[in-house]
């Protein structure tokens, strides 16, 4: 799990990373963002759930040994959002 | 018509403070009083010292006309417990010209019983941190703290069983009538010794239910696999008998394991909160405070500060059964830890930050009876009912909970039948159960994806 964050990072899990972090260290290919940016609008995610959401989806990735967040991550990560009302 | 000091230490929140403790003696008609902000417990270790002087075999302080002033600096620094007995016991015992030594570099710690035993302290390995930071090179302390304080390299630490003991160790001890010889035996036949640096052993076996002793509730799995190994958030939801408790509990075996940073980071705290019973906590804490527990004690509070459940679960789980059930203050108290990893507690004597950097995993039922959603029971709740237990769950709340599963019921004949016997690896395999959730709304995106994504 910790592979990638040896960049001189004091956190040791993915929820702790900051958005800063998510930028420099999960990478996303353009297809899987637009992805995400469209879920985000059509489930109306704040600022917070959708970093919130990509965390979680590097965590999937991680799981899968996956280099890259794929478009399967994100959904399966999208999909573990509360539904409304709690 | 004469002095002495000696130093020890107090825990001060989460993290020790040297004190110096000097003792003053001059004639005139006994008294004994302890100045320098003394709480309670330090006032009354007038009482024990004297005892464990007198029944050390020495001459009682109070046995004398004397006056006996015994300052505890920093003077603006609240003294709490009785971290201070020893050294106050071993100064009046210097300065009364009953012992020599050297007390430069050397810490004193403990309270004493009335026949001069030693009795274990909380907070022993912060202390023996601050005072290895400070640069002492000796610690003194009850045995039974000495494992922990051993944990930190690069000071002695030795633990003692009485306060005879240590005065022998510290040698020269003056003694009436008895040969020169007989002295010298007793600085030779020293009774205590530098106790060895403390490993940290990891417990091997791993007790109570794992993954693979619960059968079914795949998607559940999967969910808290991936809370695991991310750190993530997690409630779980669903009828009552579901496992949701079951499963939480199994939750903190998978969880990975401690750095040696980290076991030395909670088991100070746990130290401190007087918890580990002089054990080492050498694997992620598991809280579960009961739905009744109040503000206080899951946040941390207090006159002076005090650690709560938030912070003693730092580093690993803190379960919230019946999330719902706790108070609407207790929920909504836990936003800033959730999110800032960290719980500032302010109080008209003093603030204090606390680590709370846990993984929460809250249990509930989809309403107050339980029944919602199922296809075989009815739910009885009123819309009343229902909308109250709704609305005890913030948004924001519900916000920062990154994971939601649902715990269903499951069929018994599949789920005993063909429920995988190893937990772990027959998870990783398995893909997680799409369909069981009711999120129709995350499909749409899914739909749209498949050409690009295949």
């Amino acid at each position: 799990m910790e592979r990638f964050k040896k960049a001189g990072k004091k956190i040791t899990t993915n929820s702790e990373m900051n958005v800063k972090d998510l930028g420099s260290m999960v990478k996303l290919e353009k297809e899987v963002r637009e992805l995400l940016d469209d879920s985000a609008e059509r489930l109306a995610l704040s600022a917070r759930a959708y970093h919130r959401v990509l965390k979680i989806a590097r965590t999937i990735a991680d799981l899968e040994n996956s280099e890259n967040v794929e478009a399967n991550h994100i959904l399966e990560a999208i999909q573990y959002r509360p539904k409304v009302n709690g | 018509m004469s002095f002495a000091k000696v130093y020890s230490a107090q825990v001060n929140l989460l993290s020790g403070a040297i004190v110096l403790v000097e003792v003053d003696l001059s004639r005139g008609l006994h008294s004994f009083s302890i100045v320098g902000l003394p709480d309670k417990a330090v006032d009354e270790s007038k009482d024990r010292v004297s005892g464990a002087i007198k029944n050390s075999g020495y001459k009682s302080p109070k046995a004398q006309n004397q006056k006996i002033i015994v300052s505890l600096s920093p003077a603006d620094l609240k003294k709490e417990g009785p971290f201070f007995d020893l050294a106050i016991a071993l100064s009046y015992l210097k300065a009364a010209g009953e012992i020599k030594f050297d007390a430069e570099k050397k810490i004193f710690l403990g309270e004493l019983g009335l026949d001069g035993t030693l009795r274990r302290i909380r907070g022993a390995l912060p202390l023996a941190q601050e005072a290895r930071r400070r640069g002492f090179e000796e610690i003194y302390l009850p045995k039974e703290n000495a494992a922990e304080a051993a944990l930190v390299e690069g000071i002695k630490v030795f633990g003692a069983g009485s306060l005879a003991e240590v005065v022998e160790h510290l040698g020269e001890k003056k003694i009436k009538g008895p040969s020169l010889e007989d002295s010298k035996k007793m600085v030779l036949a020293k009774k205590i010794f530098p106790q060895p640096p403390t490993k940290i052993n990891y417990p091997k076996e791993m007790k109570g239910s794992d993954f693979s002793d619960i059968r079914g509730q795949e998607g559940a799995k999967r969910g808290l696999e991936i809370a695991a190994a991310g750190g993530h958030n997690i409630a779980m939801y669903g009828p009552p008998g579901t496992g949701k408790t079951m499963l939480a509990r199994a939750f903190s075996q998978i969880l990975p394991e401690l750095g040696v940073d980290e076991v030395l980071e909670i088991t100070g705290i746990h130290s401190v909160a007087g918890v580990t019973q002089g054990a080492l906590v050498a694997s992620p804490p598991f809280r579960a405070p009961h739905h009744t527990a109040s503000y206080v004690s899951i946040i941390g509070g207090g006159t002076f500060p005090k650690p709560g459940e938030v912070t003693l679960a730092h580093r690993g789980v803190l379960f919230l059964d019946e999330f719902p059930e706790f108070e609407k203050r207790v929920i909504e108290s836990l936003r800033q830890p959730l999110e800032d990893n960290i719980v500032s507690i302010s109080r008209a004597r003093g603030s204090a930050i606390f680590p709370s950097n846990f993984i929460l995993v809250a249990a509930m039922n989809p309403c107050p009876c339980g029944n919602l959603g199922n296809k075989q029971k009815a739910c009885i709740c009123k819309p009343s009912d229902l909308d109250r237990y709704k609305r005890k769950l913030s948004g924001p709340i519900v916000d920062r909970i990154d994971l939601w599963v649902s715990v269903g019921m499951s069929l018994i004949r599949n789920s005993a039948r063909r429920g995988p016997a190893s937990g772990a690896s027959a998870l990783k395999s398995g893909s997680p159960a799409r369909g069981g959730f009711r999120w129709s709304v995350s499909r749409k995106p899914a739909k749209k994806l498949q050409p690009t994504a295949r």
